[in-house]
Order: structure tokens, then C-alpha cells, then sequence
């Protein structure tokens, strides 16, 4: 057992786990977040697990909960502003970008990132930044077409 | 999975069979073997700790010796369960070349793997066979020329 | 006259209404079944074979025991005289098949790589894991039987004892019942072929993949002698797994509750059908008295579910010169695994598949067999297009190459052979009720100019470079009637809805069917919202839970839009109708239910607009103030209605697909995927367009990405979705979806069901492409996958 410090979406989170304990677990579990989802064995293939670790997008399957140990962790509980979506989530509600929404956290977290970093991305750049989540029920264009509109309507507000 | 292997050892052919013979030398020869009894003249029984890839496994296994032709060549049939890794079986037929003073051996390995080791794939499974069996050769070649 | 002085609202039927299950996913408050958590529970572990045929020798359970945490190690043996085994007749077919008896745990013998061999419950969920490794199990191997067509040969291996030739099930789809009119059909096919002019013969094979959802199974049961079983399970139909869980473990049905939880991270059929997990979970709950949840990882899913088509077709066609289709004869062969599934037992869906041979195409006459073989596989679980997607790309192939051989248009074949008018009734008897196939096909043809693409393809060859296009269409069931559904899975077909209207004007709406994503709540919301002259946000809609919703049987075969939301409608008519008779009271007017309009939040009466309620008012004043009411009547406001359609039902789609094909590697690229639909009226347009693209990817993924690989030994490698490879949005084209629709006759607002066997078009649409680029070639795809190096092969081969 350790004794870790780790700041969720602004809430700081003092436990004793297991070693063992990977990061998707503590914050679904220990942190009851359960926003972020499981979808692969943790092959890190699925995104579905994709967080901000200090601002970045990382798949917390592919580590411990031990090694965010004084780490500041973003979730899709903690994009929203209170009540105030993002533009991304707004986008993907009105151009329908999910179905079931199991992969649409990690797609959300990821998105966030890409978008930061590519504000005017073409949907080629899109569906590449796109590799890192699966999604089985939209065929992904409803998602692009989110991202795409995101984009502008963020563009259009800066 | 098949593996098909030449290997030259610095040492005279009557040696190196007499030695793969040897339950001592073997034990201490196959990398991770914790424990190597022979139960009869010609069947052995042990352990042995190997990673494969991500995975690390102790597996139990006997091996029986057969058609053996001294100082020529022999037959090994085995099998191994390794717990939650999985298990395989192999047969291994030897073949000792005399070159003087060292001996060219030939192996050819044919083994069915079975359970999580299966699904590593093929490519890695016989990349750490063969790394394995070039640790064993080495430790046995150092083994059998001391000894002589 | 009589006029309407109000603006109608914007009706909501047809609206691109974003959804309303969306805020709470995108914020993360979706509530699957890995999220319930209940005080006291455990967690549960099952150990899994790792031989794909083996006799159990012995379970050595006492080191897993001994693990601090660890409450029970439970296997086969322990099991066998605490409940039924399956088959119940709940979970049977109404369908000649042999169907084996088998346990929840393995008994006696593991028939796949993967079969569950005991389950360890425990107090924390490493502890389960870690005591799983330590259950030490000893297995005498069996030779394993992995090829279908080998197993039904005498003296194969035997895999259940119930199946002693391997051969869960066979049958002739044509001809008749009797043998004697099979044979004459038989022969009156043979005929055909040997007078046609053109005759091809090909065997297709379509290999072992399915669609798994992103979210793999679970169950959580929790058991109090008071309140008897409640069982929350990843499923599409709750209602028939409640009395599945009634019969296996003798409980009351009334002390059994079944609720599929609010979010399903899809399904897609692999939650539809009753697994033996779901019984030992709630067996053990019941045994320790204390709640256990099991959640399946992804590597014990692709195991065991997700598994389908894997069939060889082989499919002969017979036609005159001038591109008349005149015969088929089709002999299938499917992979079936072990059988050891409830409600479909892995044969159904073949059995569907075979039905489908002559998809959306006249036939004078047809011969179909097919035979089911029983192998050291998992049991096959349906997926989205069901056992027709090997079937459709058989068909859709065949008629390219045919129309190679005849020296026609393979767009132009097609046409001349779709089923000109509806209601038809296919060569196997099924029913196509209603549509315009040709307008559907015309109006995809109208999105190409296919004279200037052969043209641009000429140019493209003299340049070096392979251009194709691609055409493949689908009948699909639009729901499944009680009168196909009871032969079939022995369930019945209507759909149900319960209204319920609140004194404050807003409204809750019941069904038992449990969706996984389709947006049942939000296309429901705008039914009642279009019903009532209300908001949809007004509206709650509850689904899956077997306490509080009428009889449904499931999610399945594309029962939304035609029987459940159908149901929704007509129980909306019901209570406008009893309004209007107490409103008409109330104001002392003799008028009839058509004189007045619920618009805007206000029911008027037309002839004159002042003279109105509120609907609030007046659904307040029947349910909490009933007195002075007509005579006859009584207060209150809720409807449960069952729905059946006069007929069965179907919708149709044609595909078309552009591809560049690079000779050197093979590797090709979809530049254009146009798609024409008939789904009747769309309540949800933006939905509707979801699911296509939806199920055209999944098509894809199935025929290019995905393949379940078992080895010589029957070990299967294909457990991680590193080597199950799932398409990305980088392997994916973008698609257009238009919509050429007939309103379905048999439904009250015309909406079809849609989207469940839409995959099926696909791979023929996408290899007829490939085939037309490489036509100089002469190249006919008959083997799925579809992979670049394959192509190369064939490439290859034909320039030496």
C-alpha cells in the first residue's frame, strides 16, 4: 500500500491503494468518477480511459495510480464550467458525434487536447488525431463533423 | 512453432553427449532451472522460470529421452504447464556432428504453445527461444570444458 | 369555416433534434453497469479454459480459497445439483435443431479456448483476480475440431455428446415442406441450369468476425429473502432473461427483477443473447446472500462473444444472355463453435442468413441447404446484419460476376432484376411488404454519372492507375413479427408502451425494450411531443427495467421505429382520444376527437380557437379532479398498448462505393461511399443519418480489419484489440446517406425499423469495386477478409 496525493478536476484526493492500482481504477473507484470508462484490458488500444495528466492527454490504463502521485488529473467531470459546456461538448450534441457514449469521454479529453494544439485542423488531421480512440457506433463522422464545428465556433470566439 | 538450429560447441563430441546426459550440468546449464531430477535413466522432471515478453511464468515439465544412438544423436519429448501463462509441448530431435576438437550440434525444435503464451504471438515466442537456447548453449559450453 | 387560427408547431417528426440522452454522457453521468456499485458486493472471477477440448481431470481449488478475501471457489461439479441445466423452453427456438445441454460452469469436459471452468468470488477485485490464477486445474487434451466442413464428415471428433455427427442443424429452404416437394423444386432448379446460358459457380467464404461493442458484458445480483433476485444485466432484452433466470434457477417469477441499465455502451446483438454468466452470478448472489457484480474484460470478450458469420456459401447462379437472373442454388456451411448459447445456440443466425440468399432479386426459382456444424470454437453470438452478411456478399458478388461473364453493367443487372413491386414474397418465403426498390436504386444512381465514370476509368487505365465502382443492396427486417419471431426464437414480436401523463402536463413513457445507444428516448420524445402538442424535454422516457415496463422482446431485428415507437403512438391516441371526450364534456360541446388539435401546449378545438384548455389544465383535471365526468368515464391517464403490424415488415438500402486500387501493394482507397435508403418516415433525421454511418463503418471494419484467428490447436489469438484490430476514423471514409422512402403502410406514422441488418450490403459493395479496378486483371473476390496483401496475390498471379 502507498499513500498518494492526487488533485482531480480541482479536488485533491489524499488515499492509501494498492501498488498495483492503475490510475483508471483509482479514479473510477477510489476518486467514484466513473466518467471514464474501461474498454480494452488495458491494452491502451481503446482510448476510452484518455485524461489530462498536468494539462496533457494520457490513457490512465497505461498507468499506475502511484505515478500520478502529486499530478493534477483533468476528467470529463471536470471539462464543463458548472453548467457551461464546452464548445466541444456543445458540438458534439448538436451534430450528434455519439450513440452509446462509452468511447465519447476518452474522444472528449482527447479532442480538448487536439483542438488546443490544432485550432484549425483539416478533417484529415481530424480523423488522424482520431487513431487513439475507437468508437463502434458512429462510423466517426458525426465525431468529425463535432470536432470540425468546435473549431470554428471557438475560432469565432477568440 | 518450429526451430531449427546449429550451434558450435568447443568441445570433443563424446563430451558434449555424455554432458547433455548430465543431470547436474543440464540444471545448471538451463537458464532459470530451479530444480532438475532425473525420475529414470531416461526421464526428467523440473522447474524452470522464464519470461516470455511481459509474461513471467514458472513452468512444471517433464522430459523423456529417447532413440538414443550415442554419441550421435537423440530425441527429447516434453511437456510444460506454466499456470496462468499457459503451457506447451515440444519435441526436440539432437544431432552431433564430430569436428575434432569441437562438435557442431543441430537441434530441430517443433512446439505447440497453449493459453495467454499463445497469444503473444509466434514472432516472440521464438525470438526468446532462441535467445534462451543461445544462453543455454553458452552456460553449457563454459560447464563442459571446465568439467573436462 | 373551420380553420386553424394557430401556427401548427414545427412538428417534431422529422426534426434534427439533438438528443437529450447526450448532456448527461458528455459530462459523464452516463450510469452503465460498471458504475452501479451496492454496499456489501463482491466481485467475481470466473477461470477460463485454456485447451479448446479437454476432459476436466480435477480442480484443485484450496490455494484460491486460502486467499484472505477469497468467499467462494465454485465449479462445474459444485453446481450440477443446484439448478436446471440449459435448454429451457424460454430460450428455445421453435426450429428442428438438436440443442445441447449444458451448465453454466463446464462439466466434465472444456469444448473452446476460453469455456468458463469455475468462478471465484471474493471481497476485492485484485484478490479475485489473483485467486483465479491460483484454481490449479488439470485437463487430459482432446483432439480439437476447428473446420466446419470436417466435423460434419463421419468419424470426425465428436464435441457434444448431443451432436453425435456435429451437426446441430440443417435444412432446405425451398421447395416446401415435404421432401417430395423439395426434390421436385430440386429438380425443376437443375432444369433451369442446364438450359441457361450462363451458368457461375463459386464458393464464398466469409470468415469468423463479428461486431463487438465498446462496452463488454456485465451482471450485478443482488438476492434478500425479502425482495427475492435483482439482477442488472448488459442486455438488450430483460424480459426474456428474467424468465430465463426464472426457469434455470426456480425462483417465483415475481421475486425476479431484471434491469438493463439506463446506458449501454452499445450491443449491436451481442447483448441479446441469455448467457450462462448471467445464471451463475445470480446463483451465487443468491448462495452467499450478499451482492457479486461481474465485469467482463475485453480479453474475456473476445473470447466468448462478438463471434459470427464464418460460413462457406456456395452459391451457384444460372441466367439468359440478356442479364435475366433465373436460378440459385446455394449450399451453406456454417462454423457454429459449441452451441452453448441461449436463444440463438449460434445456428439462428446461419439459419436467417440462408432465408436471405435471394436478397432484393426475382428468381424463377431457387434450391438453398445449409448445414450447421458444431465445433471447439466459442459459440457464435449475433452482430448487426446477423448471418446474412456472409449470404449478401455471396449474392452480391455472384451477380458481378455473372454480369462479367454475360459482358453487362453490373449497375444495369441489378435493376433489371430488383423486385419491381411490393408486397412480394421471396423464393424462401420471406415477406417484403412494402417499398419502391427501383426508386431507391434510381435515386443512387442519380448521385453518379456512370457513363463518365467508365470513361474516367479508361483514362485512369491508360495512366496506370485502377479506378472501380461497386454497387450491393439489402432487404433488412424492419422489426420482426410475432408470426416470424415465434417460429424463430419462440418470443413475441409486438411492441409495447405504457404512457403514463403527470398532472403537470409532462409525460413518462415504459418499454421494455432495452436500447444501447440508438437514441430510443430522444425519437420517443418527439412522438409524444408531436402527439400531445408538447415539448419533448417534457417528456421521461424508462426502458429495460422488467418492474416498471410492459413486455417487450428486445432491442433486436430493428424493433424501435416499427413496433415500439409504434406502440408509443397509438397509447398517445388512446389518452387524446379520452381527452377530447372529457374536454368535449367539459365544454359542453358534441365534437369528434378529429375537430380538435393538440398544439403548443393547448388542445383547441378548430371549429373555434378560443374555445381550448391548456393541456396541463385538462390532464390535471382528469387525473386529480374527476368528478362531473362524462358518463362512462373514469379519471386518470396512462395507456399501456401492444403493438402488432398487419404484416411483416422490411426496409431497403443499395450501396455504392468508389475505390482506387494500387496495383504494386494491393492497398486500396475508398474515395467515395454513397448510400440510398428506404427507412420509410424518419421521426429523427440526424439519428437515422447516425446509424447508417454507423452500420456502413462496422461493414467495413468486418470485411477489411477484424478476424477472429484460431490456431491448428484450436488456441484462439485474436483476445486484444492489438490483434482484433478495430477501424479507426483514419481507416474510415467519409459517407453520404440519402434517403428515398416509402412510408411503411403497416405502421401508423409510416416509420420503418432501421439499422440492424445494414452491415450486410457492404462487403459486396466494397469487393465489386475492388473487382471492377481490377477487372484488366480478371480478379473476382471470393474470401473475406479483404486485405492488401491479398489483392497483391491475386495480382500477382494474374500478370504471371
Amino acid at each position: 500500500m502507498r499513500n498518494i496525493t492526487v488533485t482531480i478536476n480541482g479536488v485533491v484526493y489524499q488515499e492509501s491503494i494498492p501498488v498495483r492500482m492503475l490510475l483508471v481504477d483509482f479514479i473510477r473507484e477510489t476518486a467514484a468518477l466513473t466518467g471514464t470508462h474501461v474498454s480494452c484490458t488495458y491494452e491502451g488500444v481503446c482510448g476510452a480511459c484518455t485524461i489530462h495528466l498536468d494539462g496533457e492527454a494520457a490513457k490512465s490504463c497505461l498507468m499506475l495510480a502511484v505515478q500520478a502521485d502529486g499530478h493534477e488529473i483533468t476528467t470529463v467531470e471536470g471539462l464543463a464550467n458548472g453548467a457551461e459546456l464546452t464548445a466541444l461538448q456543445k458540438a458534439f450534441n448538436a451534430e450528434h458525434g455519439l450513440q452509446c457514449g462509452f468511447c465519447t469521454a476518452g474522444v472528449l479529453m482527447n479532442m480538448t487536447e487536439f483542438l488546443e494544439q490544432n485550432p484549425d485542423p483539416t478533417d484529415d488531421e481530424i480523423r488522424h488525431g482520431l487513431v487513439g480512440n475507437l468508437c463502434r457506433c458512429t462510423g466517426y463522422v458525426h465525431i468529425v463533423n463535432a470536432v470540425r464545428a468546435a473549431a470554428k465556433s471557438r475560432l469565432s470566439e477568440a | 512453432m518450429e526451430l531449427i538450429e546449429e550451434i558450435r560447441i568447443k568441445a570433443n563430441r563424446a563430451n558434449v553427449f555424455a554432458a547433455l546426459n548430465d543431470v547436474d550440468i543440464l540444471r545448471r546449464s538451463i537458464p532459470g532451472c530451479e530444480k532438475l531430477e532425473a525420475i529414470s535413466p531416461t526421464e526428467f522432471t523440473g522447474i524452470v522460470v522464464s519470461k516470455v515478453g511481459p509474461m513471467k511464468a514458472r513452468f512444471a515439465g517433464n522430459v523423456t529421452v529417447s532413440d538414443l544412438k550415442p554419441p550421435e544423436s537423440y530425441t527429447l519429448v516434453g511437456a510444460g504447464k506454466g499456470g496462468v501463462a499457459g503451457f506447451a509441448k515440444m519435441r526436440t530431435m539432437v544431432t552431433l556432428i564430430d569436428e575434432g576438437d569441437s562438435t557442431l550440434m543441430r537441434y530441430e525444435v517443433k512446439a505447440d504453445i497453449g493459453g495467454k503464451l499463445a497469444q503473444l504471438g509466434g514472432a516472440l515466442i521464438t525470438k526468446t527461444s532462441k535467445k534462451l537456447a543461445g544462453v543455454f548453449f553458452q552456460n553449457f559450453e563454459t560447464i563442459v570444458n571446465d568439467e573436462n | 369555416m373551420a380553420s386553424k387560427s394557430h401556427p401548427v408547431d414545427e412538428s417534431w417528426m422529422g426534426s434534427r433534434m439533438p438528443r437529450k440522452e447526450d448532456l448527461r454522457l458528455i459530462t459523464g453521468q452516463g450510469k452503465y453497469i460498471s458504475d452501479i456499485v451496492l454496499p456489501r458486493m463482491a466481485h467475481a472471477v470466473f477461470v477460463r479454459s485454456d485447451y479448446a477440448h479437454a476432459k476436466i481431470i480435477s480442480i484443485d481449488t484450496s490455494a484460491a480459497m486460502a486467499l484472505p478475501g477469497v468467499i467462494s471457489v465454485t465449479t462445474g461439479a459444485d453446481i450440477v445439483d443446484e439448478m436446471r441445466p440449459m435448454p429451457q423452453p424460454v430460450l428455445l427456438p421453435n426450429l428442428p435443431a438438436k440443442y445441447p445441454t449444458f451448465y453454466p460452469l463446464s462439466v466434465g469436459k472444456v469444448k473452446f479456448h476460453g469455456a468458463p471452468v469455475a468462478i471465484v468470488v471474493a471481497r476485492d477485485k485484485y484478490v479475485a483476480e489473483d485467486a483465479a490464477e491460483l484454481v490449479e486445474v488439470e485437463y487430459e487434451e482432446l483432439p480439437a475440431v476447428l473446420d466446419p466442413n470436417a466435423a460434419l464428415e463421419p468419424g470426425s471428433t465428436v464435441v457434444n455428446e448431443d451432436h453425435p455427427d456435429n451437426e446441430i442443424f440443417s435444412m432446405t429452404f425451398t421447395g416446401g415442406e415435404t421432401q417430395a416437394a423439395q426434390d421436385a423444386n430440386d429438380k425443376a432448379v437443375e432444369e433451369i441450369f442446364n438450359s441457361a446460358d450462363v451458368v457461375i459457380k463459386e464458393t464464398f467464404r466469409v470468415h469468423r468476425t463479428g461486431i463487438t461493442p465498446m462496452e463488454p458484458r456485465g451482471a450485478l445480483c443482488d438476492w434478500s429473502e425479502s425482495d427475492g433476485l435483482t439482477a442488472w444485466i448488459t442486455t438488450q432484452r430483460p424480459h426474456i432473461d428474467r424468465l430465463a433466470l426464472v426457469d434455470l434457477l426456480e425462483i417465483p417469477a415475481e421475486r425476479v427483477r431484471v434491469i438493463a441499465p439506463r446506458d449501454q455502451g452499445g450491443a449491436f446483438g451481442i447483448k441479446a443473447p441469455f448467457y450462462r454468466e448471467n445464471v451463475i452470478i445470480a446463483h451465487m448472489a443468491r448462495k452467499l446472500g450478499q451482492p457479486v457484480r461481474w465485469i467482463e474484460s475485453r480479453y474475456e470478450s473476445l473470447m466468448n462473444v462478438g463471434q459470427e458469420r464464418d460460413q462457406f456459401n456456395t452459391l451457384e447462379v444460372a441466367a439468359n444472355k440478356n442479364g435475366k437472373l433465373l436460378a440459385l442454388r446455394n449450399r451453406g456451411v456454417a462454423d457454429n463453435g459449441t452451441g452453448e448459447t441461449g436463444v440463438y445456440w449460434g445456428f439462428v443466425m446461419p439459419f436467417l442468413g440462408a432465408h436471405e440468399v435471394p436478397n432484393t432479386y426475382t428468381w424463377e426459382k431457387a434450391d438453398i441447404k445449409l448445414r450447421v456444424a458444431v465445433t471447439n470454437k466459442a459459440c457464435l453470438t449475433p452482430s448487426r446484419a446477423f448471418g446474412h452478411f456472409p449470404t449478401r456478399f455471396a449474392i452480391e458478388r455472384a451477380i458481378d460476376i455473372i454480369s462479367h461473364k454475360i459482358g453487362m453493367e453490373p449497375a444495369d443487372v441489378r435493376r433489371n432484376n430488383l423486385v419491381p413491386e411490393l408486397p412480394y414474397t421471396s423464393t424462401t418465403g420471406a415477406y417484403y411488404d412494402s417499398g419502391d426498390f427501383i426508386k431507391v436504386w434510381d435515386n443512387l444512381m442519380s448521385h453518379i454519372d456512370l457513363k463518365k465514370f467508365r470513361q474516367e476509368q479508361r483514362e485512369a487505365l491508360a495512366n496506370g492507375r485502377y479506378i472501380g465502382v461497386g454497387f450491393g443492396t439489402g432487404v433488412e427486417l424492419s422489426g420482426m413479427a410475432s408470426e416470424v419471431l415465434v417460429p424463430m426464437e419462440n418470443q413475441p414480436g409486438y411492441g409495447a408502451a405504457s404512457i403514463r401523463l403527470d398532472p403537470r402536463g409532462t409525460v413518462q413513457i415504459f418499454g421494455g425494450d432495452a436500447p444501447g445507444g440508438q437514441g430510443h428516448e430522444t425519437s420517443v420524445s418527439q412522438v409524444v411531443a408531436n402527439a400531445f402538442g408538447i415539448n419533448p424535454q417534457d417528456t421521461l422516457t424508462t426502458t429495460g427495467d422488467t418492474a416498471m415496463t410492459p413486455f417487450g422482446a428486445g432491442t433486436i431485428g430493428a424493433r424501435g421505429a416499427s413496433y415500439f415507437m409504434s406502440a408509443v403512438h397509438n397509447a398517445c391516441l388512446e389518452l387524446k382520444q379520452k381527452i377530447v371526450r372529457i374536454l368535449a364534456h367539459d365544454l359542453g360541446i358534441k365534437a369528434e376527437f378529429e375537430e380538435f388539435d393538440f398544439i403548443n401546449g393547448e388542445v383547441i378545438y378548430r371549429s373555434d380557437p378560443s374555445v381550448k384548455k391548456t393541456f396541463r389544465e385538462i390532464v390535471e383535471r382528469i387525473i386529480m379532479h374527476p368528478i362531473n365526468m362524462p358518463e362512462g368515464e373514469v379519471g386518470g391517464l396512462e395507456a399501456t398498448v401492444f403493438f402488432e403490424a398487419a404484416k411483416p415488415m422490411i426496409c431497403f438500402n443499395a450501396d455504392m462505393c468508389v475505390v482506387e486500387v494500387n496495383i504494386d501493394n494491393g492497398e486500396f482507397e475508398i474515395s467515395r461511399w454513397v448510400s440510398s435508403e428506404d427507412v420509410g418516415n424518419v421521426i429523427n433525421p440526424l439519428i437515422v443519418d447516425g446509424q447508417m454511418q454507423g452500420a456502413i463503418a462496422q461493414g467495413l471494419s468486418n470485411t477489411i480489419f477484424e478476424e477472429f484467428i484460431y490456431d491448428e490447436q484450436g488456441q484462439q489469438l485474436t483476445a486484444d484489440l492489438e490483434n482484433y484490430k478495430i477501424a479507426t476514423a483514419a481507416d474510415m471514409p467519409n459517407m453520404e446517406v440519402t434517403y428515398s422512402p416509402t412510408p411503411c403502410p403497416h405502421t401508423p406514422m409510416g416509420t420503418r425499423g432501421i439499422g440492424e441488418g445494414r452491415p450486410s450490403s457492404v462487403p459486396g459493395a466494397l469487393c465489386n469495386a475492388i473487382c471492377d479496378a481490377l477487372q484488366p486483371f480478371g480478379i473476382e473476390i471470393t474470401e473475406l477478409p479483404i486485405r492488401p496483401n491479398a489483392i497483391w496475390k491475386k495480382i500477382h498471379e494474374a500478370r504471371s
